[in-house]
């Protein structure tokens, strides 16, 4: 006789079957989970991006960042590899909480201006919090483009044979530095490696320059410039980056000229960055329809340098369509003619 | 009426809450050595200095430097009023406080904060040596202690660095003579070039603050077999200085009182960079021989002080505060600084 304590109770035998019932539906969800991250991954990459690409509202891409970044990563818990779009998701999130942190830079100059000190020292504190939060965005952006291309040993380039994997290449390789940037703002408290500044200086060099509009030679230079230890002998960052700006405007898509521009703030030369901004104003009636979004993020950038200068100077950010002028430029009211001649 | 508008200005300014008017700020500019330019982190630094300045009655317009020495030029041809540069290239303002970088000085951060304190403590003999001639000290952050970096690791003694070139700060000419002290071979180099002689094997080794670690790749260099060795040699500082005829009275000693207050923030940064530092390259120094190295380097320092390199109050001072710490060093039987 079998002792009936071993013996399942119907309503536990119950319990058993719709376990395993459930184990087997939730591995079967699993398994859908899995194909619809990898389809997702496929639609990202073949229909979203060049969507986004061809669009110049960094607004929506900001928001498409950041909401869909979970979205997007939550399916890496089944099986499906997002890495490569997780860089472009991370720096394009990354955009918002940079804008954040330029409003607040803002107001730091403007209340300095103003001599209102706990409105000025409100303000860093929270332009540290923002830039914090970028700098840990585009260092994960970073993190996962060299874990996405198995992490390259030095001096040796990934295979970057499409033309998505050069562009996920060059996008996170500039997420690179700008994590070392926005970590210098925010008192280093993200710990973003220090070596990431030489590191792109090579990575950069991956890329065909012609291809993708002078930018790879561009964020070269740009580190030459402000890193002088770092450039090669004989290197000439001013010409190169004035090569690199000229074939962002013959291409059209004008990040080298925003490296330029970048260069010149970093270091504070006023003559080159007027000569950037100018240029950049100057150029932009030939945008790459398929790059739309690029020049954007090119646009944003010398943007967002303007502002600083003009409420540095005025107390009030760059005028509307008053990108490319200064404060101070001569004023063109004035007549040409000699009043007294018509007297 | 005249009387309650004194009285608001006063609760104002002892609530520190105050919107100073217009009037009340004079304009000055302060010009910042940053080797990274406007992104670096000594410029950010003086980001938050100039909305605490606004409090004393100064705006300052930031001027970014990426070359000290002009910068330092500048500040004596006066375009700038005051400027940010380190204590080794203010030594030529400021004798006494340009002689905190002095060889083996200050043994830790610990060191570093005290004799940072003392400075900023207002004590009337220390503050009438932060004053020389137009310029004052008004305020001094920590950049970090600098290391030998050598490409060999079994040079951990000094008798086997004899004979070795070393690359060494052009403008700073206690370096050279110590190098040359210990019969290695100095060249002369900036801060442009020490770190690719290094990397490239044109040097042996090269002194550096363990800041450069990573962002020079130093690491490059040191592979596959070299270090660092465990010994601080100096400590490196950021000293602010003014043209103090253009400030209001009291500027000095709010402002040291107020960098004083940014230490932690300046050891933050400088704790990050040491933690980029792999474990393995540190050269561990048996304790004889750290002992040997200290009277070494306080050799160097009386040699060096004899000179007029250093200046001998000083060196007083930092003996004092290193015997203060560690009454047991060999040097607090028999005072020679």
């Amino acid at each position: 006789m079998i002792p009936t304590a071993f013996l399942p109770s119907p309503s536990a035998a119950l319990r058993a079957v719709l376990l395993g019932a459930s184990l087997l539906v939730l591995q079967g969800c699993g398994m859908i989970y899995k194909t619809t991250g990898d389809v997702l991954m496929g639609f990202g990459r073949s229909e979203m991006l060049p969507h986004m690409m061809s669009d110049d509202d960094t607004r929506i891409a900001c928001a498409a960042g950041e909401a869909q970044t979970p979205l997007l990563l939550a399916f890496e818990r089944v099986g499906s590899n997002p890495d490569k779009l997780a860089v472009l998701m991370y720096v394009t999130a990354s955009s918002c909480t940079d804008e954040l942190a330029l409003e607040q830079e803002l107001r730091y100059l403007r209340a300095v201006k103003q001599g209102n000190v706990s409105e000025a020292q409100d303000a860093r504190i929270l332009q540290k919090r923002y830039a914090a939060m970028s700098a840990k965005r585009q260092y994960e952006a970073y993190r996962r483009l060299m874990v996405a291309f198995k992490n390259p040993k030095d001096g040796e380039c990934p295979k970057l044979k499409k033309e998505f994997d050069q562009l996920v290449w060059m996008i996170g390789m500039v997420g690179g530095v700008q994590a070392l940037l926005n970590d210098g703002v925010a008192d280093g408290s993200v710990g973003v490696p220090r070596d990431i500044a030489a590191k792109v200086e090579r990575g950069a060099a991956c890329l065909n320059n012609d291809q993708w509009w002078g930018t790879p030679r561009g964020i070269r230079a740009s580190i030459w410039n402000i890193l002088p230890m770092l450039a090669p002998a004989n290197a000439q960052p001013w010409a190169e980056l004035q090569k690199a700006a000229d074939a962002g405007f013959r291409d059209g898509v004008r990040l080298g000229s925003a490296m330029y521009a970048l260069a010149a703030y970093s270091k504070g030369d006023d003559q080159h960055l007027r000569k950037a901004i100018r240029d950049f104003a100057a150029n932009g009636k030939n945008v790459h329809p398929e790059y739309k979004m690029m020049d954007a993020m090119a646009n944003s950038i010398i943007s967002g340098i303007s502002d600083r200068m003009w409420t540095e100077a005025t107390g009030r950010r760059t005028p509307l369509g008053g990108l490319g002028t200064f404060w101070d430029d001569a004023s063109k009211n004035k007549s040409s003619i000699n009043i007294d001649d018509l007297l | 009426m005249r009387h309650r508008k004194l009285a608001s200005l006063a609760v104002a300014a002892v609530f520190g809450l105050a919107t100073l008017p217009a009037s009340a700020v004079e304009k000055r500019t302060l010009c910042v050595f940053d080797i990274v330019g406007q992104s670096g982190d000594v410029f950010n630094m003086m980001r938050d200095y100039r909305t605490a300045a606004v409090a004393w009655g100064v705006d300052f317009d930031l001027k970014v430097y990426t070359d000290e020495k002009i910068a330092t030029e500048d500040l004596k041809a006066g375009q700038c009023d005051a400027a940010a540069i380190t204590g080794i290239r203010g030594r030529s303002l400021n004798s006494y406080t340009g002689s905190l970088d002095s060889v083996g000085a200050l043994p830790s951060y610990r060191h570093v904060k005290e004799i940072i304190k003392i400075l900023s403590s207002g004590h009337p003999k220390i503050t009438e040596k932060l004053v020389s001639g137009q310029y004052e000290v008004v305020g001094i952050a920590p950049m970090g202690a600098a290391y030998l970096f050598v490409k060999d690791r079994t040079i951990n003694n000094v008798n086997k660095l004899a004979g070795k070139s070393i690359s060494v700060m052009e403008y700073d000419e206690a370096q050279a003579k110590m190098a040359a002290r210990v019969g290695m071979s100095p060249v002369l180099s900036d801060i442009t070039n020490f770190a690719g002689r290094f990397n490239n094997g044109n040097v042996d080794i090269c002194f550096a603050p363990v800041m450069a670690y990573s962002a020079l790749e130093l690491y490059k260099g040191m592979q596959p077999n070299g270090g660092i060795v465990d010994y601080v040699l100096g400590q490196l500082t950021l000293q602010l200085i003014t043209r103090h005829d253009r400030f209001p009275a009291g500027f000095g000693t709010k402002s040291r009182q107020y960098m004083l207050g940014q230490f932690d923030q300046a050891m933050r940064i400088i704790e990050n960079a040491e933690k980029e530092v792999d474990q393995k390259w540190w050269v561990r120094i048996p304790e004889a021989d750290r002992v040997r190295y200290d009277e070494m380097m306080r050799e160097s320092r009386i040699a060096l002080r004899d000179e007029g390199v250093y200046d001998a109050d000083m060196m007083r001072l930092l003996r004092g505060i290193r015997c203060q710490l560690d009454a047991s060093r060999a040097e607090c039987v028999n005072p020679q600084e």
